[in-house]
């Protein structure tokens, strides 16, 4: 019963008055003689998708008819999975899960089951009476856009259920909000007291009077016709074995599967035949591909369409199950219903499950919101059931479902105007209404090994894929190791692109953020779309680890070999991900590329990302320190063999070559001591290699012949200037010297003084602070330059003076002031407003016009 | 309809369908309640099927127009322990259908406190006839019902007009009342009176007169609070205001027929304004001054009256245009900027194609 509703546009107008009771009697016919005849071979029990109550009489009709075979609206090529459904180590909610690959790209299709969905409690009963039990559907039913949401279309379709106009006018005449506030009307609560055949009769006249509503052409176009031809000839295979048989059917499809659809199969047999018989082929195919071998990533393709796909059994949740939560194929309160069929389904069946219900959600709201310290009281409960109560005699139903329940807490849990922040209980029910479960797949043959590895892994690392919702977790990485075990598992999900987990704070070793960090929080949550993206990615590997392996090999495999800066990133990527065997090979690929690296930038990002390494080699699990040490020297003595080449880079890459320099300064300098610890060898710059080594002096050596380079831009000429002077090569007045030298030059040397300043100070900050000249000279320059070159060079001259913490520019401003023989406070104090000056001239004019009035003189 | 009250009661109003709907009464009844559940929520929000009084056919109108699950919950919670508050702006017909309610349940709409900052508990439960106190003692002679009272006396409804204006102690009086169904008269020997089955209070509070006389949460806790929001379908808007003001006009004595493209207009106008979003998807300046839809009904009936007592025709542009004016500058100067906005924005726009729009727009010079 995919479509209830009339489609808008193309609406056949229902034989008004005496016809439409005279269609109804027809319709009664039909059902009596060819849907319903428990004497009959086939039986056709029409459902709605996930109803509680189409579950509950479609057990009775198995009691009653005693069939020896149900064939079952579903993929196809899913019947080899029916057996794992029926395992009782199988826990709903869970999907079948097509993916497939068309002219048009890759798309997917879920079949969601709950415990209550007809569909699924046809599969227990027939494995419990041990009769076979079939899919009898098409798998694949072409693209069409609109029934896809996200990407993520559902066998299920019944999106165009609500709003339109047919449906509208019923529910206004009914006194309901919704299509599934009358559905729950009519067949949840008030079906539930007939029996099983008065309720399929309500639910055949009912869908079948919708289906009427459509044109052929329009039926056709949706595919209806096609999949109704698949499903009969399945049905006539199957009555050729067997001697009753059960047909379990959206209550849309029952009367085009009878053939009672006079005009349409006429009309659309020829096509729909052709149609269905080309992609019945495609689907036997696929079928047999999934039966044969589930393991090994074989999909077959059929010529004449093109279309490649596969079946997998995969857990689902509540939340994507509720349609609330905007997934298009869902239907609201599905932890409601499932509760409702609990009750309705237990060994000591519940009389009045609606109201147990509600009195039991409504203790539960209660709790939960007293557990946030929200006033709530038992009184508020014992309103809402009498509301509850008394709204469902007003309306007219024999319980109250679903949606008096929502309107008792609206009237009487929530206290005062309604708003956000008042609808709390409100938000909480819906909450409570929608369930947080996560499924289950029993173990089998056709469990894809890559969701086995994650969820054994999780399973390792205590990660909770139980329940749906955000869960938070905190990891130590450095005091624990079972954390930085599932530090990388969640990296790994993270880089797999599954949006399983989300990082919300931790140290970033990749993008250098918030390194002094020594936990990482993240949230996770689980649902199908998590599992579906594994299996997506199973095409790279068996397992999580597999799979991220082959991922970075094919990312590595588009960098160029000699840009070992990019393969050193993948290295420490790779190693943050745990995945040892792949960074053994990296280092092989890294030593190559460094041999080859001609660049001073890809190598500095080089020996950065190696520094890294090295300063965390206990935490990404290194386990061969000497390799690491030896690879970390050579890329230090290469950058430094390519300082000469540095004059003339582009001026954008320029600060990115200062930094470079700042790196080999830290690396070269054993006085920074940055990260190094004592009595560690094997580290450049260590202990061992203080000043006069000859690496450190092969630095010096190019930083001379860097700076003594002709033209050689300011910046860098600022920043090597900093570092000679840093590691005592040069005199600290050569930096004044050298900025005075901009300083006092023409015009356009005075502008690049800036420039200068900021390579300076990206290295020795402490050369402002250290004497006077530099200050002095550069104020000196500020009051000589005109006013149009002093705004020309503002910009630049902040951001060199960004390098400064506020206590060293308060120590600035102390040494400005005392240039200038003022107190230090003096420059807190805001400059005299233009206006003001302005304003006190005028007023001085006119006081002495006055006094010359007044013939008094100003003294 | 009698002539000779401005604004008759509700039960006055809609005497023939509470007659017709009583007269066909079969469904279980609330005890002391006149009308069942359903047959309340029909008399409030009309039904298709007319009921028969004497043999004739009375149509059962919708008087409320809105979210009619809220009317569903209102009428059980009538029928239930605690009482119905009515949240809302001003002017989003809150009175309105306590007046329906207790009219439809109670027969009569009258029994009302009407609260005000000057409330005390003695107008809330019961007050003395002096002179009879000192001549006689106490007695229940002497006593003087408050309608709280006389709703619990007789077992019905109770309305408590505005009960945010009332200072909080003269609230408090309520809690116990509510809770306990009793109220206490010490002055008297057998001083205890027990409500009748039927009484219950429906009061109404407006939001503006938030954090006023902020209920305590021991009287929040014995009321189910419905809110009431503002109507937000301009069609809807016109029939309510086209209704209302055309029986407004009857009881003035004004003899005019309601000018529905003025009334479209001037819903338009007071929903773009109250939203502040134009029908275009447009934002625009919202003024302070409530727009609701009772304020849109009084600037047709002004506008009305104007033009019938001084031009003698029906209602004109220019007049609608200038009791605007009154009711959107009320509460200040900077309101009448976003109504001359509008006009030069939204109007003016509007007026190129539409030729009402146009001669609406011509009106602006009264705003200045």
């Amino acid at each position: 019963m995919d479509r209830l509703n009339g489609g808008a546009e193309e609406r056949i107008a229902l034989p008004p008055g005496a016809a439409a009771e005279e269609e109804v009697r027809r319709l009664d016919g039909i059902f009596a003689k060819q849907v319903f005849d428990l004497d009959g071979p086939v039986v056709y029990f029409p459902i709605r998708h996930h109803s509680p109550a189409c579950s509950h009489h479609l057990l009775r009709t198995f009691a009653d008819y005693k069939p020896d075979i149900v064939l079952i609206e579903g993929p196809e090529s899913g019947s080899p999975l029916i057996s794992v459904l029926a395992d009782p180590a199988t826990r709903a909610p869970v999907s079948l899960y097509y993916g497939y690959e068309d002219g048009g790209g890759r798309g997917s299709c879920y079949f969601p089951l709950l415990d209550y969905s007809p569909e699924y409690a046809a599969i227990r009963e027939a494995a419990a009476r041990g009769i076979p039990a079939r899919f009898i559907d098409l798998d694949y039913r072409g693209r069409a856009e609109d029934r896809e949401e996200d990407g993520k279309a559902s066998y299920q379709d019944e999106s165009l259920l609500a709003g339109s106009a047919f449906i509208e006018r019923l529910c206004r005449a009914s006194r309901v909000r919704s299509f599934d506030e009358l559905w729950e009307r009519a067949f949840e609560i008030g079906g539930l007291s007939r029996s099983a055949r008065e309720f399929a009769r309500g639910v055949f006249a009912y869908c079948t009077l919708s289906r009427m509503t459509y044109t052929p052409e329009r039926l056709r176009r949706e595919g209806d016709l096609d999949r109704e031809a698949r499903m009969r000839a399945r049905i006539e295979e199957a009555r050729a074995e067997y001697g009753r048989v059960l047909v379990v059917t959206g209550g849309f499809h029952t009367y085009g599967l009878i053939g009672a659809d006079g005009a349409s199969p006429a009309a659309g047999s020829g096509q729909a035949e052709a149609g269905g018989g080309a992609r019945g082929r495609v689907a036997k195919s696929e079928g047999a591909a999934v039966g044969a071998s589930p393991k090994t990533r074989s999909a077959s393709a059929s010529a004449e369409s093109g279309v490649v796909g596969r079946i997998y059994p995969m857990v689902y949740t509540f939340q994507e199950a509720d349609r609330l939560n905007g997934y298009a194929s869902g239907m609201p309160h599905v932890g409601y219903y499932d509760r409702i069929w609990k009750r309705l389904s237990a060994k000591k069946p519940d009389s009045d499950p609606y109201a147990s219900t509600a009195l039991d959600l409504l203790a539960r709201l209660g709790h939960e919101l007293r557990g946030e310290a929200e006033t709530v009281s038992t009184s508020d409960a014992i309103e809402a059931y009498g509301m509850l109560q008394g709204l469902a005699a007003l309306r007219g139903k024999s319980a109250g479902g679903a949606y008096e329940l929502l309107d008792a807490v609206t009237a009487s849990f929530v206290k005062g105007e309604r708003t956000l922040a008042a609808d709390r209980p409100l938000e909480k029910l819906l909450a409570l209404m929608t369930g947080d479960a996560v499924g289950e797949i029993a173990p089998s043959e056709f469990a894809v090994p890559i969701v086995e590895d994650f969820k054994a892994r999780a399973a390792a690392c205590r990660l909770n894929l139980k329940a749906t919702g955000r869960h938070r977790r905190t990891l130590e990485l450095y005091a624990r190791p079972a954390h930085r075990e599932a530090s990388r598992l969640l990296h790994c999900a993270e880089f797999l692109g599954t949006d399983f987990a989300k990082k919300e704070s931790g140290p970033d070793w990749i993008s250098r953020r918030d390194m002094n960090l020594v936990r990482e929080t993240w949230t996770y949550s689980y649902s199908s779309r998590v599992e579906a993206r594994l299996i997506e990615n199973s095409i790279y590997g068996g397992t999580v680890a597999e799979a991220a392996q082959a991922r970075i090999e094919e990312e590595m495999d588009k960098v160029p070999v000699h840009h070992s800066g990019q393969l050193a990133h993948w290295l420490l990527r790779a190693l943050v991900l745990g995945l040892e065997e792949l960074a053994g090979r990296l280092f092989d690929r890294v030593e190559t590329a460094l041999r080859q690296d001609g660049s001073f930038l890809s190598l500095c990002d080089t020996l950065d990302a190696l520094d890294r390494i090295l300063g965390q080699r206990r935490l990404l699990g290194v386990t061969d320190e000497r390799r690491l040490s030896r690879l970390s020297g050579e890329a230090f003595e290469a950058a430094v063999s390519r300082i000469g080449g540095l004059n003339g880079l582009n001026p954008d890459e320029q600060p990115r070559a200062v930094e470079g320099l700042k790196l080999l300064h830290m690396l070269s300098d054993p006085r920074s001591g940055r990260s190094s610890e004592p009595g560690e060898s094997g580290r450049p710059g260590a202990a061992g290699e203080a000043k006069g080594t000859p690496r450190d002096e092969a630095f010096r050596d190019r930083l001379g012949e860097l700076l003594a380079a002709k033209d050689l831009s300011p910046r860098l000429e600022g920043a090597a200037a900093a570092i000679l002077v840093r590691l005592g090569e040069r005199e600290p007045a050569e930096i004044s010297r050298r900025a005075r030298a901009y300083m006092l030059g023409s015009p356009e040397q005075v502008l690049k003084t800036a420039e200068y300043l900021q390579g300076v100070f990206s290295l020795a900050r402490d050369a402002l602070l250290e004497g006077d000249t530099l200050l002095g000279d550069l104020s000196g320059l500020l009051e000589r330059l005109a006013h149009e070159d002093f705004l020309r060079l503002l910009p630049e001259l902040r951001l060199a003076f960004t390098f400064f913490t506020p206590p060293e520019a308060s120590r600035i401003a102390e040494r400005v002031a005392n240039l200038y023989g003022v107190p230090a406070c003096r420059l807190e104090e805001a400059a005299v407003d233009e206006r003001d000056l302005l304003y006190a001239r005028r007023l001085d004019e006119h006081i002495r016009k006055e006094f010359a009035v007044w013939k008094l003189e100003p003294e | 309809m009698s002539m000779d009250m401005i604004k008759p009661p509700a039960e006055a109003l809609h005497e023939r369908e509470l007659l017709a709907l009583r007269a066909e009464e079969q469904g279980k009844r609330p005890p002391n309640w006149l009308l069942s559940p359903a047959s309340v929520r029909d008399f409030i929000i009309g039904r298709e099927r007319p009921a028969v009084l004497d043999g004739e056919p009375v149509e059962i109108t919708r008087k409320f127009y809105g979210n009619d699950v809220l009317i569903e919950r209102a009428v059980v919670t009538l029928a239930g322990n605690r009482g119905l508050m009515l949240v809302g702006e001003p002017g989003t017909a809150k009175t309105m259908l306590s007046e329906l309610l207790s009219a439809a349940i109670s027969g009569t709409s009258l029994n009302t406190i009407q609260g005000t900052a000057g409330t005390t508990e003695d107008a809330i439960k019961y007050s003395w006839n002096y002179a009879m106190l000192l001549d006689k003692g106490p007695s229940e002679a002497a006593l003087v019902p408050s309608p709280l009272y006389q709703g619990m006396k007789n077992g019905i409804l109770t309305r408590f007009e505005e009960i945010t204006r009332c200072p909080s102690e003269a609230q408090d009086s309520l809690i116990s009342i509510l809770s306990d169904k009793v109220m206490n008269i010490p002055e008297l020997a057998n001083g205890v009176l027990f409500a009748s089955p039927g009484f219950n209070v429906i009061a109404t509070a407006n939001i503006r007169d938030k954090g006023v006389n902020e209920m305590s949460s021991a009287l929040k806790r014995r009321f189910n609070f419905e809110t009431i929001r503002p109507i937000d379908n301009v069609k809807m808007e016109a029939r309510i205001i086209e209704a209302q003001a055309g029986n407004l006009l009857i009881h003035s004595g004004v003899d005019a027929e309601v000018d529905r493209d003025v009334v479209e207009l001037l819903a338009t106008t007071f929903m773009e304004l109250r939203t502040g979003i134009t029908r275009e998807g447009y934002k625009i300046d919202v003024p302070q001054a409530v727009m609701s839809t009772a304020e849109a009904v009084s600037v047709y009936v002004q506008s009305a009256m104007t033009s019938y007592y001084y031009e003698g025709g029906g209602v004109s542009l220019e007049r609608l245009v200038q009791n605007m004016l009154g009711t959107i500058a009320k509460e200040s100067e900077k309101d009448l900027g976003a109504l001359k906005t509008y006009f030069s924005k939204v109007v003016k726009e509007r007026a190129k194609t539409d030729e009402r729009w146009d001669a609406y727009y011509k009106e602006k010079k009264w705003i200045g």
